[in-house]
C-alpha cells in the first residue's frame, strides 16, 4: 500500500518491546546487521517523537509515562547501553535524548530514572564509567554519566565505586578526546556536590593525592595542567578543609609544587604558584613541612625575586606576601 | 607518524603545516598551549566541537595529539588556497564562480546552524579550495575562537570589514549574538569576490567600527548582475530578526545551479601556486636556558623514606635532571643512554659521596653569557 502513509502500530509498551527485540539482535558479524540497526533507529526515532513530540503532536503524559514504566522492566536502557557501540552513529545521538530526558523526569520531588538506575540496574552506572575504554562511544558515555552525576546520590554512588579510580586511567589515554572528555566527567564528579566531595576527601586522603600527583608529574602537558588546575580547585574550597589540612601537612606535595614552581613553562609555575602559597601561609605548619621551607630559604628567596607575573596585581600581592611571610622563616646554617 | 611540510598559514594562536602520512595530505595546526593563557578548558571544548561536526561544507576534522607543550590539530587540507589567495593573484572573482562559492558557503552554514553553532568568523581568507574545486568552511572552532580572543584584546579588531552591525554594537555591549551574523559576513564575502575589496575597505579600521551600526547597509553598485546586487541586499538586512537565515538564502536566484563554475574554478586554482609562509613558531620546541632552577632541598628532619615520584634513583637534583631529560627523550635508544648515565652517577657518587653537590655547586656558580 504504497499510497498510503504507514500507520503507527504501535502502543508505547509494544515500541519498547519490538525496540528491545532489535537491540539484542545487532550483531557485527550478522549479514542484517544493517537491518537491525535501521529497525533499532526507526523505533529510537518514534520514541523520540512520544517524548518530545514533531510537528504534528504535542507529547502526552500519559503516553509518557507509560514509556518510562516499560522501558524500566524490561531494562531497555541497560540494553541499550550494553550494545550502543554496535547502533548507528545517529541512533546513538537518539539514546543519548531518550537517556537525558528520562533522567531529568520528575513525579513530584522524585525522580524515578535516578531511582531505578540505583536500585535496579546500577550497572548502567559501570557501563557509563567503563565508556572512555571504547572511542567509538567514549564520548557518548561521558555526556551522559555527567548528566547523570548532577544527582548528588548518582555521583555518590560513582565516587564509591571502585571503578571511580579507573578515571585516573582514562584521563592518559592517547585519543586527546577521550582523554580529556574523561577529564571533564572526572572535574565534574569532584567539583558538582561539594559537601559530598568534601567527605570523600578526607576518607580518601591517600588514594586521591597519590592518584592526582601521579597526573601532575605526567608527560602529558595536558594532562599535567589540567590536573593541577583541578588540584588548585580543590583547594580553594572550605568545605575540603579536612583533606587540605592533610594535603599541606604532606612534604611529598610541597615538593611536587616546588618542581612544578621551577618548571621551564610558564603556565605550569603560575598554577604551581596558586596552591604553593597555601604551604607558606597555613597558620599551623607541620615541622616537617617548615624544615623544607626553612632549608629552601634562599632558594625562595632568590626565586621569588626574579618570579615573573605578568598577570593580575593580586598574585603580585600574593608573591610579596609569600616572600615576606619567607623571610620571616629563621635561617640555618646547612648541615653538613 | 605525521611527515611535516612548508608552513601554509599563520594564526595569533598558531601555524598550520602542511603534512602527510601513508601519502595522504593533512593540515596541521600546532597551538604552543603555555603561550595562550587561555584556559584548557576552552580549547578543549573547541576541539570536541570540532570533532563532532561532519561536512562536506566544512573542512574535516582528524584527530588532535600534544607533544610538548604542543597540541597538534590534524584537518582535511585543502589545497592551501583560500578564496583570499585566489582573489589576490585575480584581482576579482566572475559573478558565475562567486554564485557557486556562495552556495557552498551557504550550505556550510546551514549545517552549523542545524548544529547550533555559529561560525563567527566567515571572510575569503576563511573559505577554502581543494584542488576540484570544491568550497569548504575553515577556521571556526579552535582558531577562530582563539584568534576572536586575541583580537579583542590587543588590537580590538584588524579588519572589522566583515562583521555584522549587531556583532560591533553588542560586543561593545558585552552581549553575544547569534548565526544571523554569519549570514551578514557571507554577504560582505560575495560584495568583495565581485568587486575585489569590501565595503568600506578604503577607511580606516577603527573608524568603520563606528560607521558599520550608524550607517546604511553598503550597497553593491555598478555593473553587476541584478541577482548578485539583490542577494547582497538581502544579506546585509541591518536588523539581524529581519535577515534571512542562510537556509532560505538558498533559494535565491543568485546561488542557483550554475553549469561548468566548478570546472572554471579548478582551472583558475590550477594557475595558483601554492603560498608558503614564514612560520612564526618554530615547530620544534627549544627549551629556553631561564635562570637556573634551584637546587630544592627535599630533606626533612626527620629523614626516613618517602613514597618517591623518582623510584629506584637516588634522591637527588641531579637524578631529578636526568630523569626530566629521560621523560623528553624521543627514542629508546636516548632514554637507554639517560639510564646508564643515572646509573654510572649513582654509582660514583657512592663511591665519592658528595660529587653530585659539588657538581650542582658549580652549576650554580656558572652564569649563561
Amino acid at each position: 500500500m504504497t499510497f498510503l502513509f504507514k500507520r503507527n502500530p504501535k502502543n508505547p509498551p509494544e515500541l519498547i518491546k519490538a525496540l528491545n527485540e532489535q537491540v539484542l539482535k545487532l550483531d557485527y558479524n550478522s549479514d542484517s546487521n544493517k537491518k537491525y540497526q535501521d529497525e533499532c533507529s526507526r523505533f529510537l526515532k518514534q520514541v523520540k517523537v512520544i517524548l518530545h513530540g514533531d510537528d504534528e503532536n504535542e507529547p502526552q503524559p500519559d503516553q509518557i509515562s507509560q514509556l518510562a514504566l516499560e522501558i524500566y522492566s524490561t531494562d531497555c536502557l541497560y540494553n541499550l547501553m550494553v550494545n550502543l557501540k554496535k547502533l548507528d552513529f545517529d541512533s546513538r545521538k537518539d539514546v543519548v535524548i531518550l537517556f537525558l530526558t528520562l533522567l531529568r523526569r520528575q513525579i513530584g520531588s522524585k525522580s524515578p530514572t535516578v531511582e531505578y538506575i540505583l536500585n535496579q540496574k546500577p550497572e548502567i552506572l559501570g557501563l557509563l564509567i567503563r565508556g572512555p575504554e571504547s572511542s567509538e562511544i567514549g564520548l557518548i558515555c561521558g555526556q551522559i554519566l555527567r548528566d547523570c552525576i548532577k544527582f548528588e546520590s548518582i555521583n555518590k554512588f560513582v565516587l564509591h565505586s571502585s571503578l571511580f579510580w579507573n578515571f585516573f586511567k582514562y584521563v592518559q589515554i592517547s585519543i586527546f578526546e577521550i582523554a580529556t572528555d574523561a577529564f571533564i566527567t572526572l572535574h565534574d564528579l569532584l567539583t558538582n556536590h561539594k559537601k559530598l566531595v568534601s567527605e570523600f576527601l578526607a576518607r580518601n586522603y591517600d588514594n586521591f593525592t597519590s592518584s592526582i600527583n601521579k597526573l601532575i608529574q605526567s608527560n602529558n602537558y595536558v594532562t599535567k595542567r589540567q590536573s593541577v588546575k583541578l588540584l588548585s580547585e580543590l583547594v580553594l574550597r572550605r568545605q575540603n578543609q579536612a583533606f587540605l589540612n592533610q594535603y599541606f601537612d604532606d612534604t611529598n606535595n610541597l615538593k611536587l609544587m616546588m618542581i612544578l614552581l621551577s618548571d621551564k613553562l610558564k603556565n605550569l609555575q603560575i598554577e604551581a604558584f596558586h596552591i604553593f602559597k597555601f604551604f607558606v601561609a597555613k597558620p599551623k605548619k607541620s615541622q616537617k613541612v617548615l624544615d623544607v621551607l626553612i632549608k629552601n630559604k634562599k632558594n625562595f628567596i632568590a626565586f621569588f625575586d626574579t618570579f615573573d607575573i605578568q598577570s593580575d596585581s593580586t598574585t603580585i600581592d600574593e608573591r610579596d606576601y609569600v616572600l615576606g611571610e619567607i623571610m620571616k622563616l629563621p635561617d640555618i646554617v646547612r648541615s653538613e | 607518524m605525521y611527515q611535516f611540510h612548508e608552513c601554509i598559514g599563520r594564526g595569533n594562536f598558531g601555524d598550520v603545516y602542511k603534512a602527510s602520512r601513508g601519502g595522504q595530505y593533512v593540515a596541521v595546526k600546532v597551538v604552543n598551549l603555555d603561550e595562550s593563557t587561555e584556559d584548557i578548558k576552552v580549547i578543549v571544548q573547541e576541539i570536541h566541537l570540532l570533532s563532532r561536526l561532519s561536512s562536506p561544507y566544512i573542512t574535516k576534522y582528524y584527530e588532535t595529539f600534544v607533544r610538548d607543550v604542543n597540541l597538534f590539530i590534524v584537518m582535511e587540507y585543502c589545497g592551501g588556497r583560500s578564496i583570499s589567495d585566489m582573489l589576490r593573484h585575480f584581482k576579482k572573482i566572475p559573478e558565475d564562480i562567486a554564485s557557486y562559492i556562495a552556495r557552498a558557503v551557504l550550505r556550510g552554514l546551514v549545517y552549523l546552524h542545524q548544529e547550533g553553532k555559529v561560525h563567527r568568523d566567515i571572510k575569503l581568507a576563511n573559505i577554502l579550495l581543494t584542488e576540484a574545486a570544491e568550497v569548504k568552511l575553515a577556521d571556526f572552532g579552535v582558531s577562530g575562537e582563539l584568534t576572536r580572543t586575541r583580537a579583542k584584546r590587543n588590537t580590538f579588531v584588524g579588519t572589522p570589514y566583515w562583521m555584522a552591525p549587531e556583532v560591533i554594537t553588542r560586543r561593545k555591549a558585552g552581549g553575544g549574538y547569534d548565526e544571523k551574523a554569519d549570514v551578514w559576513s557571507a554577504g560582505i564575502t560575495v560584495y568583495e569576490m565581485v568587486t575585489g575589496a569590501p565595503p568600506l575597505a578604503q577607511h580606516d579600521p577603527m573608524k568603520i567600527l563606528f560607521e558599520i551600526p550608524r550607517n546604511r547597509p553598503p550597497l553593491l553598485e555598478g555593473d553587476y548582475g541584478a541577482n548578485t546586487k539583490d542577494f547582497v541586499r538581502y544579506c546585509l538586512v541591518k536588523d539581524p530578526a529581519q535577515r534571512p537565515a542562510a537556509a532560505t538564502l538558498l533559494h535565491h536566484q543568485f546561488v542557483g545551479v550554475s553549469r561548468h563554475a566548478q570546472a572554471k574554478l579548478a582551472r583558475m586554482i590550477s594557475e595558483l601556486a601554492v603560498r608558503v609562509v614564514r612560520p612564526r613558531h618554530r615547530l620544534t620546541v627549544e627549551v629556553a636556558l631561564g635562570p637556573a632552577m634551584p637546587a630544592w632541598d627535599f630533606r626533612t628532619v626527620s629523614e626516613r623514606p618517602l613514597p618517591d615520584p623518582l623510584v629506584g634513583v637516588p634522591r637527588h637534583v641531579l637524578f631529578y635532571c636526568l630523569h626530566q631529560v629521560h621523560q623528553r627523550s624521543r627514542t629508546a635508544a636516548t632514554k637507554h643512554t639517560v639510564e646508564q648515565l643515572m646509573g654510572y652517577l649513582a654509582q660514583c657518587e657512592t663511591d665519592q659521596p658528595g660529587l653530585c653537590d659539588a657538581l650542582v655547586e658549580e652549576l650554580h656558580h656558572v652564569k649563561p653569557e
